[in-house]
């Protein structure tokens, strides 16, 4: 195991802030990296839009009201982030859809991602509208109930179960259309 | 096997994909601590140019009363001397900037250069792009974020044709009425980054709908059947507000709703006077293949400043109604 630098994630050193974050980090990184792959479909793209969370938890920490409210903070910032970067892309005039085609040489580990989606229902939920993947990602990635998913979306729970009954609709529609 | 169960089987596939080994936290660690690290040396620094030039103030301020006490105890001077110039602190642009500092929400919208062709758009969360030549989502000029801060709006970024990837461009702000926003310069990007130093801008606003309700085509030009596909490329705004269609060169379309969100984009065609727009799989809120005919496709000569058509079909059902389009950056000319 690589020796760890002076500063690094275990450093007990760290001011208060940053023990913060780091606690948040070691408790949920892992967790929110998966649902940035699943909403991406890109390691690298879900690592930069985690991690950004985690920096904008420590700039903007003291103005969170509840400090329990850290991890709805972060679930919302990568969903943000990640609604940014697919804004992005298509303002970048993809020539084909997002995130179906990879652009440059897989790492083993995006390799591993990539095998495992092929023909996946992920694949088809990231082409569903806005709401509908978010809404499905947080009932199936991050496990959330229907209150839990509309605090998170700040929409009505009404709204989070129209949106769920439509995107798995969208899907068995489109699995129906490409079988 | 539900389709519910099936989704959560292949979620459960792909996220297992995603290892995260001791070392792969660690690095994901050290990058997060550098960037907290060096926003937080961004942040002294900020802290020491204003410390510094509080001191400067404050000994400007010391030196000038004991020069002036000094002078006081002296004979008058014979000559008086030069006018003193108005105080630096003055700001020259108060009248400009009236009305109320605008909130994020007054902020995004599209905003169009009053009688040009910038189009400005910020968006959810921060996202801030403009363009000299009307361009809206066909790679516009300039793409990246903004932070407001009172009525200072500063934009980072971060790529577009012009490149001016990596610089700053600031701006003070104000909104004197509702639609209206007055822009200052007072940071410039290099090159084709932004307009110049204390350069005054008033933008009006196009998405959400203020006050076009009156914007309305003129009758009296003369309409033609559109053959060629070229005429076609550009930005409209609907007749009487409400949204916008881009055609670009390379035949992707986006449509802006009245909020100035994206709601739809994908691949245009003229086939016979008919204009087919084809919804891609990431279109905002239409489905993949979802088409929109319009027939009956005239467009105004000698410049197309204006096109009108019949919807023929509309499967994602988007409040298509038949009215004239402007083509915003040769309106009027």
């Amino acid at each position: 195991m690589p020796e760890q630098r002076t500063g690094g994630w275990r450093d007990a050193e760290k001011p208060a802030r940053i023990d913060l974050v780091d606690v948040l980090f070691r408790r949920h990184y892992t967790a929110l990296l998966r649902l940035a792959v699943v909403m991406l479909g890109n390691r690298e793209a879900a690592e930069d839009a985690v991690q950004d969370a985690f920096v904008a938890l420590h700039r903007h920490q003291r103005k969170l009201r509840d400090p329990d409210a850290a991890e709805a903070y972060l679930r919302s910032c990568v969903l943000n982030r990640c609604r940014s970067f697919v804004r992005r892309q298509v303002s970048q005039r993809a020539p084909r859809p997002l995130m179906l085609v990879r652009e440059h040489q897989e790492s083993p580990e995006e390799t591993t991602v990539g095998r495992h989606e092929v023909e996946s229902l992920v694949t088809v939920m990231r082409t569903l509208a806005r709401r509908q993947r978010e809404v499905l990602a947080c009932r199936y990635v991050l496990e959330l109930s229907v209150a839990e998913t509309a605090q998170l979306l700040a929409i009505s729970q009404g709204a989070v179960k129209s949106h769920t009954h439509r995107g798995l609709r969208a899907l068995q529609q489109r699995i129906e259309v490409t079988a | 096997m539900s389709i519910e169960d099936r989704l959560m089987r292949d979620i459960s596939t792909v996220t297992r994909g995603v290892v995260m080994t001791d070392s792969d936290l660690r690095d994901a660690w050290e990058d997060i601590d550098d960037r907290i690290q060096s926003d937080k040396r961004q942040h002294r620094r900020s802290m020491v140019a204003v410390a510094a030039a509080a001191v400067l103030v404050l000994v400007l301020g010391v030196g000038a009363f004991l020069t002036l006490d000094a002078e006081d105890k002296a004979a008058p001077p014979a000559n008086q001397g030069p006018t003193p110039t108005p105080s630096p602190s003055v700001d020259t642009h108060a009248t400009f900037l009236t009305g109320g500092a605008p909130t994020v929400e007054d902020l995004q919208a599209v905003w169009r250069l009053d009688n040009g062709n910038v189009i400005m758009r910020f968006a959810p969360p921060d996202l801030v792009s403009f363009d000299h030549d009307g361009r809206l989502f066909d790679n516009p000029g300039v793409q990246g974020r903004y932070t407001l801060d009172g009525d200072t709006i500063r934009i980072t970024v971060d790529g577009g044709p012009y490149g001016c990837g990596g610089r700053e461009i600031a701006m003070r702000a104000s909104v004197p009425e509702e639609g209206k926003l007055h822009f200052v310069i007072t940071e410039q990007g290099e090159g084709a980054c932004a307009g110049l130093p204390d350069q005054r801008l008033v933008m009006e606003r196009m998405l959400p709908l203020a006050g076009y309700e009156d914007f309305l085509a003129s009758r009296e030009r003369g309409w033609q059947p559109v053959t060629d596909s070229q005429t076609l490329i550009g930005t409209y705004f609907a007749e009487g507000g409400g949204y916008l269609l881009e055609l670009d060169r390379g035949n992707q379309y986006h449509v802006a709703s009245g909020t100035g969100e994206q709601v739809d984009y994908g691949e245009w065609a003229l086939e016979r006077g008919k204009l087919t727009l084809t919804s891609w799989p990431d279109s905002v809120q239409c489905s993949s293949q979802d088409r929109l005919v319009m027939g009956n496709l005239e467009f105004t000569r000698p410049h197309t400043t204006m096109i009108r058509f019949d919807v023929q079909r509309n499967d994602c059902g988007g409040g298509w109604t038949p009215k004239s389009w402007v083509l915003i950056p040769y309106e009027g000319s």
